[in-house]
Formats: structure tokens, C-alpha cells, sequence
């Protein structure tokens, strides 16, 4: 618990120090605020860290890019003052369906308008912990805002991470027998059909049996609690249709049963852990049945594609 | 409030079919969203049930004036009906879409079935809005969502201002 207070407290400084919004004032809801977006996060190897910001009166900040600097806080049991740590230019990662924007400087957008995160790539953190990233923002029309908000870094992944073996889940298909099409897709409670059958054809047990890559898709597009959810799956059917020579693509619904908050059993090996469930994630396996790469909630679909480009076409 | 980038979170009781009892174990990083996401002026806490709190789940806390400024959007959205499919959407999107979903985060902890109609509901509009063109059952559509929103805002003991 004493972790948990401390960031508590770390949060609220974050909120409500630089970014200067605890007045409730019209300028306070103009200035920028910022979320850390990636979960999972752990020391000693390079990640993404993507951060979604925000004013106040709803307006996002989209396109461009933003500078990420981040600082190490200590732990819940040694507190220190922020020490310096890695640098990174952060790429503007859209929501799948909406645009990526052009020139390099971020705009405040309506929802409807734009939507996505900033992202860097290959930080690596040294120490688990605490620690914060200060957002720094060049915003078009406002000029230069920082906002600064706090994350944790454990010293293992806690999910399934890159180089580690993938577990080989039966999850369901198409094939399955004796189970609800929404426990298959929970796109299906909505019309009674699945909306993309193609991504339910193979398990990740058969694509690593079978020395397949596979890349696997961990979502609810019906009940996901985020923005984010349903337009992933739809990003990843779209993959499927361009690489579907150099991989397997399976999307796993969370849901067996909404209602009865059954989680499928393929979304707990992957997802489940200390009973919390976080999602969607998406993962790519190779042919050896090793995780190549997996992506927190948005992830660049040209990224993901070059990916698969890079893996040699599949026989048969 | 805006509470865009966090992430779906489940804190279930059940996996794989087989009902395993979990305790609500938070995640600091929800933790870290909550609170940031709380707004400045609030007392600071994570929220927690009490017989004076607002209603609120993972993505927050819902107010009346929160549920009366969806409402009225999703209102605008049904006037608007299918023959304007952007002013349909921004309406959507800008007023209603992201409230909605912390509406359901709500409505779940206390009436799960609610919020699984409103979800279902949300589905069906904004399979309509990716269309170029609406389909002619957009307003019925519409009309099931604002239903269902009202009914998960009754879950939680808001009440929804009609339409007209």
C-alpha cells in the first residue's frame, strides 16, 4: 500500500504542479496534461513508452511530436529527487481510422478530428521503481508547454514480453464447438454474427505447432472500456488482408461472458495476472514460437507492418 | 474531464470459464490515471465507494452534469439524424463518445448487464459513422443508445434529461 500512496502522490504532483491545472480557470483548462499510456513496463530493455495528452476542457493535442525527457523517482521505500534519465523524441501514433497528421508541430484537435499518443521508441529504463517522463510540446497557435506525470517500472515484465517463449494457447475459433459466438468475437453480441472471421481460424497453439508466426491481437471491440479497443482489431484485419503470406493473424476476445465477468481462458494465460486484466495488447510470434514484439494499447500500423514484411513468406 | 488513453482494465473475478476469485487488485497505473484524471481540484483520492461519493469506475467519476452534457449530445446526434453524417459524428465523438464509455466503466461495478447494453449500443452507432453514408436504421440506432445510456445512468443513480 505504501507504493500506491506514494503514487498517489506522485500523480497528483504531476497533475497539478507543471501543468498548472488545479484552479479550474480558463487558462488552467488550456494547459496541456499528459497520461502515460504503455503498461508492463520493466528495466533493462528497450521499449515503448507512449503518453496521451490532453487540456483540460476535452480537446486533445494530436500530429507531430513531442519531447520526452524522463526522471527516476526512487522506489516507495527510498523516495530521491528526480535523477535525470534517457531522452527521446516522441512520433504522434494515431488512432487506427483517423489521420496521422502532416509537419512536425502538435495541434488541438476535437475527438472527432484526431486522436492517438505520443510515442518513443527504445527506452530503456536502468532501475525499477518510479519514475516520471516530462512531456515538453510545441503546440501550434499556444507555444511550448511541458507537462510531467508519473509511471512504475518493474524489474520483470509481469505479461508475456520480447524473447520470451509464447504460450501455446488454445484459444477459441471459429471451430470451436459448444460456445457462444460473442465468447469468440464480442462483436458478435451486437448482430449475431462475427465480424471477422478470418482472425479466428488458428490458434497460437496450431501457428507455433506449426511454425507459423502469428500475430495475435488480445481485445474486446464491444466491450472495451477505451477509445482504442475496436479500432485495433479492425487494424489488424486490414494487416491480414496485406501480410497474410508471412503470418498467422488471430485476434483472442477477452470476454467469455460479459455479464458474468468470465474472462476467456486464452486472454488469462496471456493477460491475467494478480486479478487484473489489461488490454489490448498485441503481439507478434515467430516461427520458432519466440515473441518477437508486442505493442500496449495503440501501436503504428506501418511499424507493425514493416515487421511482418521483414518475416519470409510462409509455404502452403 | 478527459480521460482518453487509459487503458481497458479488468479487475475480474473470473477467468477461463472457471469462476476464480480475485480480489481488486488496482494496478498502479490506473491508480496514476485516476488520480491525474481526477482533476486538480478534487480531494486527490482514488475513488472509493462511499455513501457520498459520486459514481464512478476505472475511467472516473460521473457527474449529473456530466451525464446531462452526453445526453444533450447524443440528443443532437438523433435530431441531426442520418441525413448529415459528419455533424452526426463530431456531434458523436465531441460531445458523448469518451463520457459514455466512463458512464459504462460506472455502471458496471453496480449493474453489469447495463453496461454491457450501453457498450453493445455504442457498437452499433459507430459501426453506422464509419460508413461514408449513415443506414437508414441510424435513428432507431441512436434512439437504443440514448435508451440504454439512460438506463446504465439509472444504474448509478443519475437520472438522463430527455430529448426534446
Amino acid at each position: 500500500m505504501a507504493s500506491l500512496a506514494l503514487i498517489s502522490a506522485l500523480a497528483l504532483l504531476a497533475a497539478c504542479s507543471s501543468s498548472g491545472s488545479t484552479d479550474g480557470s480558463s487558462r488552467a483548462k488550456d494547459m496541456m496534461q499528459a497520461e502515460v499510456a504503455t503498461t508492463d513496463l520493466y528495466v533493462n530493455a528497450p521499449q515503448r513508452v507512449a503518453v496521451g495528452l490532453f487540456l483540460a476542457n476535452g480537446k486533445l493535442l494530436s500530429f507531430g511530436s513531442a519531447g520526452f525527457r524522463f526522471s527516476y523517482l526512487g522506489t516507495a521505500q527510498q523516495p530521491i529527487a528526480p535523477q535525470a534519465g534517457p531522452q527521446a523524441t516522441a512520433a504522434y501514433i494515431p488512432t487506427p481510422g483517423t489521420p496521422q497528421g502532416t509537419g512536425s508541430t502538435p495541434t488541438i484537435t476535437d475527438p472527432s478530428t484526431a486522436r492517438g499518443v505520443y510515442e518513443a521508441e527504445g527506452v530503456t529504463f536502468d532501475a525499477p521503481g518510479f519514475w516520471q517522463v516530462e512531456v515538453t510540446a510545441d503546440i501550434e497557435g499556444r507555444g511550448t508547454q511541458t507537462a510531467t506525470t508519473p509511471f512504475s517500472v518493474a524489474t520483470q515484465p509481469a505479461l508475456p514480453a520480447p524473447g520470451q517463449p509464447a504460450l501455446r494457447t488454445e484459444n477459441l475459433t471459429i471451430h470451436s464447438k459448444g460456445v457462444p459466438l460473442a465468447a469468440i468475437d464480442s462483436g458478435a453480441s451486437v448482430d449475431g454474427r462475427i465480424p471477422d472471421p478470418g482472425l479466428h481460424e488458428w490458434t497460437i497453439a496450431k501457428a507455433i505447432a506449426e511454425h507459423r508466426p502469428a500475430l495475435v491481437v488480445f481485445a474486446t471491440p464491444v466491450y472495451c472500456i477505451s477509445r482504442f479497443c475496436g479500432p485495433v482489431t479492425d487494424a489488424v484485419e486490414q494487416l491480414s488482408r496485406r501480410y497474410a503470406d508471412r503470418a498467422e493473424f488471430i485476434h483472442v476476445e477477452i470476454w467469455r461472458n460479459f455479464n458474468k465477468q468470465v474472462i476467456n481462458k486464452g486472454a488469462a494465460d496471456w493477460l491475467y495476472r494478480d486479478g487484473s486484466l489489461t488490454e489490448p495488447w498485441l503481439y507478434l510470434i515467430g516461427a520458432n514460437g519466440t515473441i518477437l514484439d508486442r505493442w500496449s494499447s495503440l501501436f503504428d500500423v506501418q511499424e507493425v507492418g514493416r515487421e511482418l514484411q521483414q518475416l519470409p513468406p510462409m509455404k502452403g | 474531464m478527459v480521460r482518453g488513453w487509459t487503458r481497458d482494465r479488468h479487475n475480474r473475478r473470473a477467468a477461463g470459464g472457471s469462476l476464480v476469485p480475485v480480489l481488486g487488485a488496482v494496478l498502479a497505473a490506473v491508480l496514476v490515471a485516476a488520480v491525474a484524471l481526477a482533476a486538480c481540484g478534487s480531494s486527490g483520492q482514488v475513488p472509493v465507494p462511499s455513501p457520498s461519493a459520486l459514481p464512478s469506475g476505472s475511467l472516473g467519476v460521473v457527474t449529473q452534469r456530466d451525464a446531462d452534457v452526453t445526453m444533450r449530445g447524443l440528443c443532437e446526434v438523433l435530431a441531426v439524424g442520418a441525413s448529415d453524417r459528419d455533424r452526426a459524428n463530431a456531434l458523436f465523438y465531441d460531445r458523448s463518445h469518451q463520457e459514455l464509455h466512463v458512464i459504462a466503466a460506472a455502471a458496471e461495478v453496480r449493474d453489469r448487464p447495463a453496461a454491457g447494453r450501453l457498450l453493445q449500443d455504442m457498437q452499433r452507432v459507430e459501426a453506422d459513422l464509419r460508413g461514408h453514408r449513415l443506414p437508414a436504421t441510424f435513428g432507431g440506432d441512436v434512439k437504443g443508445l440514448i435508451a440504454a445510456s439512460a438506463n446504465a445512468l439509472a444504474a448509478i443513480g443519475l437520472t438522463a434529461p430527455s430529448c426534446g
